[in-house]
């Protein structure tokens, strides 16, 4: 097989509109080749947030089952420039794991649309039990997983896509903050809200707000709550959630003052992610407070 | 008569729409038009159950059998290990009851 070199980005690639239209780029970079091994190159990579290695991996699934790539990376430049796609389990090691794992990492994992326990394992266990997070009350934390799992329920129902969904979660000491991201490889917001509601859904971003409104493409009972519940939740603790969806990325208002999760509100992404990806931001300092 | 909801769903995890949707069609099959007998529920060895399914098991029964019969003769049972499950049950009534979101969308389903 021949190989190719494919650079993963510049500089930081931040939970924000440049850091995913990088990933997107990286994405397209790789697409114009099938067949062959692509060498992911971090040359001029200085900084990768490790949840969005859950959209990292949702781009390189597409890309292995639609053009038949394999990836490989150098060991010695990962664990000088990106070391985090170690710590989290991105890229799997056998050996020296106490040496690579971070406390800091909450695991890479993808689930099929059909692996509801395993996903809830995964939320009780490794995201909302992670040492990093809060203790939350028994209570708050199966609302979140209750809204976590409705999230998941439309990717089973709503995505039409029998590819796995990807999870990651990171812990930022500094910022005393957790980041979460699920990511899925389906048709994204617009194309079932715009089936039920064409009178007042024009694009993706239309299509985003109306979800986190609390609204509902169920037909035959209420729900649709899981998104807005979790915006509540996360703005009114001083953390945000961030969505990027065909053509559109919106973030919480309320993370004006944040400025990896900017821009607030509605803006165009000026590239199209056939998917969804959502991020959610836990603010430890609040949340503990 | 008692309906399994781990039985159907071979789960320990009541948790989405089409989790509550599978309970509704089990219960449905053991009706005619009217209920006339006492059905409960039985969560044992359901370790967790969300609102969602709630709604698309007990909420659809209410809308189509009404509150009067649901309360008479469909009874949760043995949920005591779910956490808040009475919470999560009265929310999913005061759903129902907020009736103007929820009819909208039942309008627009069987146009």
């Amino acid at each position: 097989m021949q190989t190719q070199e494919v650079y993963l980005g510049q500089d930081g690639i931040y939970t924000n509109s440049v850091g995913v239209k990088q990933l997107l780029d990286f994405y397209e970079d790789c697409k114009k080749f099938t067949d062959c091994i692509i060498h992911i190159r971090l040359d001029n990579l200085l900084w990768l947030d490790g949840n969005l290695c859950a959209l990292l991996g949702a781009l390189m699934f597409r890309l292995t089952h639609d053009n038949n790539l394999k990836f490989g990376m150098d060991a010695a430049e990962v664990t000088k420039k990106c070391s985090v796609l170690f710590h989290n389990d991105f890229l799997k090691i056998e050996q020296d794991i106490d040496l690579y794992k971070k406390k800091s990492s909450i695991p890479f994992k993808g689930f099929y649309p059909k692996q509801k326990d395993e996903f809830t394992d995964y939320l009780d266990n490794e995201l909302l039990s992670h040492k990093a997070m809060p203790k939350f009350s028994p209570e708050i934390k199966e609302k979140l997983i209750d809204d976590l799992i409705e999230i998941y329920g439309n990717i089973d129902k709503h995505a039409e896509t029998e590819s796995p969904f990807f999870v990651c979660g990171q812990h930022f000491p500094k910022q005393e903050i957790i980041r979460f991201t699920i990511c899925d490889l389906g048709v994204g917001f617009y194309k079932k809200i715009k089936q039920i509601k064409p009178d007042i859904i024009a694009n993706s971003g239309d299509a985003i707000l109306w979800a986190v409104d609390g609204n509902s493409t169920k037909p035959d009972a209420p729900g649709g709550k899981g998104l807005k519940n979790l915006h509540e939740y996360l703005s009114g603790n001083k953390g945000g959630i961030q969505i990027f969806s065909g053509d559109a990325n919106w973030c919480s208002k309320e993370m004006a003052q944040n400025i990896t999760m900017k821009p607030q509100g509605i803006s165009q992404l000026k590239k199209i992610f056939a998917g969804s990806s959502i991020s959610l931001e836990f603010n430890k300092k609040v949340l503990l407070s | 008569m008692k309906i399994s909801v781990h039985e159907i769903l071979k789960s320990q995890n009541a948790s989405l729409h089409d989790d509550g949707l599978a309970l509704y069609q089990e219960v449905k099959k053991n009706i005619s038009k009217q209920i006339e007998d006492e059905i409960t529920i039985d969560f044992t060895e359901i370790k967790r159950c969300s609102t969602l399914f709630l709604n698309a098991s007990f909420g659809k029964l209410l809308a189509e059998f009404g509150e009067d019969s649901v309360r008479k003769f469909i009874h949760p049972d043995s949920y005591a290990q779910i956490l808040n499950f009475m919470d999560k049950y009265n929310d999913m009534w005061d759903n129902f009851k907020n009736k103007s979101n929820y009819q909208a969308y039942r309008e627009e389903a069987y146009a």
